[in-house]
């Protein structure tokens, strides 16, 4: 066998093995997908989210380019499923340097909740890890758990109407008046960790998301800080004088940052839709 | 910095200034206090080398201690094993003499049923010390910090490395694996803190000293390493940054390498034949990002285990050093009534 074969069979099996992990990628058929661009240095990142549509055949249409779970074993649903009225949602969590994408699918009959289908996208930048999960929940039980440990901040939000028993707020997910207020993507709990430094903005299909650089400090440094600024002030009440804390890495924001709303929302809605209008979302 | 670790240094710094009580080694005395001024010097030379050798810049290409054992586990040993001195000759099993022993709780178990005491008598004393037990010849202990440090630093580290199962009843694993050098070059490093720890102990092995000065003294003590963790604290964040930044780039051309696999294989399962070279390249460009990123993040691991120490030692030094300012104040109404 010459080395060109053995070359060849080698890159085969690579392949293969490469598709394989991404095949056992425990995962539904949604997704967010291609036309990708990460800058986690200069913070800046795109993503086109999608939600592949799985025919009764079980088949995914989808889009080329498709990232991640998109990939991932495909389930059809039972056709009584498809039938059924869905609410699907995209939300972001996190911070810079460990950001999750969600995507969820309701299932509703009516005012209940029959099904939750999910997938999410993790960025743990600073330990360099990956993750991608997606899968669905049925039964109140197990609905209610997988919400719970998901989307806490939206359960929390849940009003007192729905909340006669244990497990009856998943049926918020179906009502109308979630539906108005998240029918639009949103970001939950981002906010609260980074405020108005972060900013989203949807375009053409594609999510843009930026961060002022020159604010931002990752967790362990913002404890540093913290902690260094504690010592300070409470040793000077024992006459210890330490030095004043200073920023060690001043840095100018990012351009696309400062110019964010100019390139991104000319003739474009602020927010809106991240799903095809059919989809009636 | 554990919980367990603040409440055994606040004990073993109040047993030094409390029970010390400038006693010499008095002969025979073989259970020990635990509160005296050479056990004190031993467990702070432990905590010592701990922080040296955590504090140890990273080098990619070479071997370094804390590639051979857990940091953690060692300062686990510091923190758990409970030390003392004795004028007693000490040997090892062929009969030669050492500067310290360490026992095992189940050598520990043998010794104190042999001396007599009852089951539960023996369970109240290990708990005490799970780690086991270090007694140290101290005479031996003291020539050596005053004549060669180095050597001093070599016999903390194998005994606590005993502790961790990792040395045998002999120098020569530690001796070969870290030679005479690298403790020389602990010595050099060897802070001001330390030295004035050792000085203490020697002067009050020698004269008698009040509460009140002891307690003054521990406060200097303290406030002086606050300000060596404080400076050195601020440092690592300084040059933490440009580690950050790094494995922040690194992340994302991963990421974009891994995108850019994808978008060759498109949506089916094999490769088209058009994209299988593109597919190959893109495989190539994200297993070398992948090994890039992993270097990137070896060199920000070692960077957050040291501000991640510092910054416990920080809080553990402040919170002992409100306690005993408070104890001050107490002794010092006291002594007016």
């Amino acid at each position: 066998m010459s080395d060109l074969e053995i070359d060849k069979i080698a890159k085969e099996w690579g392949l293969l093995i490469l598709l394989s992990l991404l095949f056992s990628m425990k995962s539904y058929a949604y997704g967010v997908s291609a036309k990708l661009d990460f800058d986690f240095y200069n913070g800046y990142v795109q993503i086109e989210p999608m939600i592949p549509e799985v025919q009764k055949n079980g088949v995914m249409a989808g889009r080329q380019s498709c990232f991640g779970l998109c990939f991932g074993g495909i389930k059809s649903e039972p056709e009584s499923r498809m039938t059924s009225e869905k609410n699907s949602y995209f939300f972001l969590s996190g911070n810079p340097d460990d950001l999750t994408f969600f995507v969820f699918n309701f299932t509703c009959r009516g005012p209940k909740l029959l099904v939750v289908s999910y997938a999410f996208h993790q960025f743990q930048v600073l330990k360099g890890q990956f993750i991608v999960e997606g899968t669905y929940a049925s039964g109140p039980e197990v609905v209610s758990n997988v919400l719970n440990s998901l989307l806490p901040s939206l359960v929390e939000r849940t009003p007192q109407k729905y909340l006669s028993t244990r497990t009856s707020h998943i049926h918020y997910f179906c009502s109308p008046e979630f539906r108005q207020q998240y029918q639009e993507f949103s970001i939950y709990d981002l906010a609260r960790g980074f405020g108005p430094h972060f900013l989203v903005k949807y375009k053409k299909g594609v999510i843009h998301l930026a961060w002022d650089t020159s604010v931002w400090r990752d967790r362990q440094d913002q404890r540093i800080s913290q902690t260094l600024e504690e010592t300070r002030i409470k040793m000077a009440q024992y006459g210890l004088i330490l030095p004043p804390v200073e920023d060690p890495f001043q840095r100018k924001p990012d351009p696309r940052f400062l110019h964010f709303f100019d390139d991104v929302s000319e003739s474009q809605p602020q927010s809106g839709s991240l799903f095809p209008e059919e989809w009636g979302l | 910095m554990t919980r367990s670790l603040r409440v055994s240094i606040l004990f073993l710094i109040c047993g030094f200034i409390f029970t010390s009580d400038a006693s010499p080694i008095r002969k025979g005395e073989w259970s020990g206090s635990g509160g005296d001024g050479y056990a004190f010097v031993f467990t702070n030379l432990g905590y010592r080398l701990h922080r040296e050798l955590l504090m140890e810049p990273y080098k990619p290409h070479q071997r370094q201690v804390r590639d051979d054992m857990s940091l953690a586990h060692f300062l686990g040993a510091v923190d758990n094993t409970k030390v003392i001195v004795t004028s007693e000759d000490i040997a090892d099993k062929h009969g030669h003499e050492q500067t310290a022993i360490y026992y095992s709780p189940d050598e520990l178990r043998a010794l104190y049923k042999k001396k007599g005491k009852s089951r539960s008598e023996i369970e109240t004393i290990i708990k005490d010390f799970p780690g086991g037990l270090i007694v140290v010849q101290g005479e031996r202990f003291q020539n050596e910090l005053r004549e060669n440090m180095a050597a001093a630093f070599a016999t903390v580290f194998h005994e606590y490395r005993r502790v961790l199962g990792l040395e045998e009843d002999n120098y020569r694993s530690s001796a070969s694996r870290y030679d005479l050098e690298f403790f020389e070059d602990l010595q050099h490093k060897f802070s001001s803190v330390t030295q004035e720890v050792v000085r203490q102990a020697r002067q009050e092995d020698q004269i008698a000293v009040s509460k009140m000065e002891k307690i003054d003294r521990e406060k200097q003590r303290i406030e002086k390493e606050l300000k060596e963790d404080y400076a050195e604290l601020a440092q690592v964040r300084k040059s933490r940054r440009p580690f950050v930044d790094a494995a922040r780039k690194s992340y994302s051309k991963l990421m974009n390498a891994y995108a850019d696999v994808l978008d060759t294989m498109g949506i089916v399962a094999m490769p088209f034949p058009s994209a299988y070279s593109d597919t190959v390249s893109a495989l190539g460009e994200a297993g070398s990002a992948g090994m890039d990123m992993e270097q990137k993040l070896s060199e920000l691991e070692v960077i957050n285990l040291q501000s991640q120490f510092l910054e416990g030692n920080i809080r553990r030094n402040m919170d002992f050093y409100e306690k005993i300012d408070l104890l001050r104040q107490k002794l010092f109404l006291d002594s007016l009534k």
